[in-house]
């Protein structure tokens, strides 16, 4: 059973991280390969706060969240001044780079060794250990998120969005300041991704910068798009999907050392086979 | 010791170049973001190693299968990848997806094959000249060699015959160049071939230099992707130039910074362009050209 809610609780986690991509993609049209690093920001700056300030679980989510927001807000404004292509580019050279700062800074994250001894959270005053409160507090939490995220785009907030992916120079027209919104949007997103972040961190209480590398935001996309872009309830079935599928591959006694590379593939073929025949995804509005 | 790091700077800044010149040719007339031409660089270097390890070829034999795969997986992305997609007139979104898909399979597929593991395809020490201190491979003078033949045989394609006169009027305006008659399906392909075989000459250097790993693309790609940017995008010779300075720098830097610091000084490099000089070295080129 508790290998259930493990899984459960990884889904809560992953719900919040591709939802907060899909602001991005699906519902403004800007396409980010840098969710990992914000996922990354936020679990690092959540356990050194921890581990280094002593700080307790929630004021080392809310800091972190604050932090990434910040720095997406800086990046949208260096990046979205710049056309499609070069706001990719730059999104991914920031993943790079924050990539190289997590294995590379070795005295304050210990580059490849990770962090470890990360706190378990509280929550009105119990402190968690048990896979069965984890689910229910990061349940809790990833619910919360999802009804924040679709009460924001179903408002005129969020109209706005969805005009700007679908025609941003008529937008302009209408009189909306749409760099004003992208940047809104982005530090949404990133503080979204933060929490994430700070959630994984507490979870699995190590740390690794593999786990917020490049691939990782591949992955992020992936289910993204695959659920469906400009869909919410497409990342959730998405997100359900592609955390079960490595599960499915074990049962299948497929030796341990070809699965990563088996499922790797499998997402590849996915997202060619998607463009190719359903850009919108299983359930999604938008064809990227 | 500087003059040294300055030779290692111009080899890697060649062996860049090589990539860079070959996506800059598919980006600036289909505008599609290819990564994967790291694939295509990847799968280059594998076969290289494959024919040579594993058959016991000689090298030339090798480097023509390993340039005749990556055209041939170049084919097969465009005709199978590529123009599907641009027949239904999706957004570059859609291609850059696709395109990171075929990435991830190739990628993937040669791990199940070979293994995660890097492989080395020459075992003995490189032959070396050495003139004072400074110390130069053959191989790294074959680079540097190949590097001074190609790219003056490109810029006379592109300025003097009649398919590379098509290919910039392709890149300029496609529409155009479809209603004055070129046959756009034909040049697309010709371009993938020619960027292909860029890919595929970097790949088998690097194999032969520093050997071959399953993700050796992705770093090749991203660095070609950066120096197109700065090199000014729609400026062939640029994407060449930036690709150098980025291998110079790359090189000098460890003068000052530990070497695995290399990736992320040159995305720092490429937002340093982004928020300064976003139109690239070359910028006010080709704003006078009008293009």
């Amino acid at each position: 059973m508790d290998y259930v809610f493990h899984l459960l609780i990884l889904i809560c986690i992953y719900v919040i991280l591709t939802v907060s991509l899909n602001i991005l993609v699906g519902f403004t049209g800007l396409f980010s390969l840098a969710q990992a690093a914000f996922f990354g920001i936020g679990a690092y700056a959540s356990s050194l706060l921890g581990l280094k300030l002593g700080l307790s679980f929630w004021a080392a989510t809310g800091i972190p969240i604050l932090l990434a927001m910040l720095i997406g807000i800086v990046l949208a404004l260096v990046t979205l001044r710049l056309g499609g292509d070069y706001f990719i580019l730059a999104v991914l050279g920031f993943q790079m780079m924050i990539s190289g700062v997590l294995y590379n800074w070795v005295s304050v994250t210990r580059g490849p060794f990770g962090l470890y001894g990360i706190s378990n959270p509280s929550f009105l005053g119990i402190s968690i250990s048990s896979n069965l409160g984890y689910l229910f507090l990061y349940g809790l939490i990833s619910l919360a998120s999802y009804g924040i995220i679709h009460r924001l785009l179903v408002s005129p907030f969020g109209r706005v969005l969805k005009a700007i992916r679908e025609d941003e120079i008529a937008t302009l027209v209408l009189g909306k300041n749409i760099v004003h919104y992208k940047v809104i949007v982005f530090a949404i997103s990133s503080g979204f991704a933060a929490l994430a972040g700070s959630l994984h961190a507490h979870y699995f209480t190590t740390l690794h910068p593999v786990s917020f590398s490049l691939s990782e935001s591949i992955l992020i996309v992936t289910i993204v798009i695959i659920g469906g872009s400009g869909s919410l309830k497409g990342s959730v079935l998405g997100t359900i999907l592609l955390i079960l599928f490595p599960e499915a591959l074990r049962f299948l006694n497929i030796p341990s050392e070809v699965a990563p590379p088996i499922q790797q593939m499998f997402y590849g073929f996915l997202l060619i086979f998607f463009m190719l025949f359903r850009p919108q995804g299983l359930v999604g509005e938008y064809k990227v | 010791m500087v003059l040294q790091l300055i030779v290692n700077g111009v080899v890697s800044g060649a062996i860049y170049a090589l990539m860079a010149v070959g996506f800059a040719l598919i980006y600036n007339s289909t505008h599609i973001f290819h990564l994967a031409h790291g694939a295509v660089f990847t799968l280059s270097g594998y076969t290289l190693y494959f024919v040579v390890k594993g058959m016991n070829l000689p090298l030339p034999v090798a480097i023509l299968f390993a340039i005749t795969l990556s055209i041939l997986l170049g084919i097969a992305i465009e005709v199978r990848g590529y123009r599907p997609l641009r027949e239904r007139k999706v957004s570059l979104a859609a291609f850059l997806i696709s395109s990171l898909g075929i990435f991830i399979v190739v990628e993937n597929g040669l791990i199940l094959l070979f293994g995660a593991i890097p492989k080395l395809i020459t075992e003995e020490p490189l032959k070396a000249y050495q003139i004072g201190s400074l110390v130069i491979t053959q191989l790294h003078m074959t680079v540097i060699l190949c590097c001074l033949i190609i790219f003056p045989l490109l810029h006379l394609l592109f300025a003097k015959t009649r398919v590379g006169k098509m290919i910039r009027a392709l890149s300029d305006h496609p529409e155009l160049a479809l209603i004055i008659g070129l046959e756009t399906r034909r040049l697309y392909l010709f371009i993938t071939i020619l960027g292909a075989a860029l890919a595929g000459v970097a790949g088998i250097f690097v194999g032969l230099d520093v050997g071959v790993t399953p993700i050796m693309g992705w770093d090749a790609v991203l660095i070609a992707a950066v120096a197109v940017i700065i090199g000014s995008v729609g400026y062939l010779p640029g994407a060449g130039v930036a690709a150098l300075l980025v291998g110079l720098v790359q090189n000098l830097s460890v003068l000052k910074i530990s070497a695995q610091w290399q990736g992320t000084i040159t995305f720092g490099l490429l937002i340093l362009f982004l928020v300064f000089r976003p139109k690239g070295i070359f910028g006010k080129m080709i704003a006078s050209r009008g293009a």
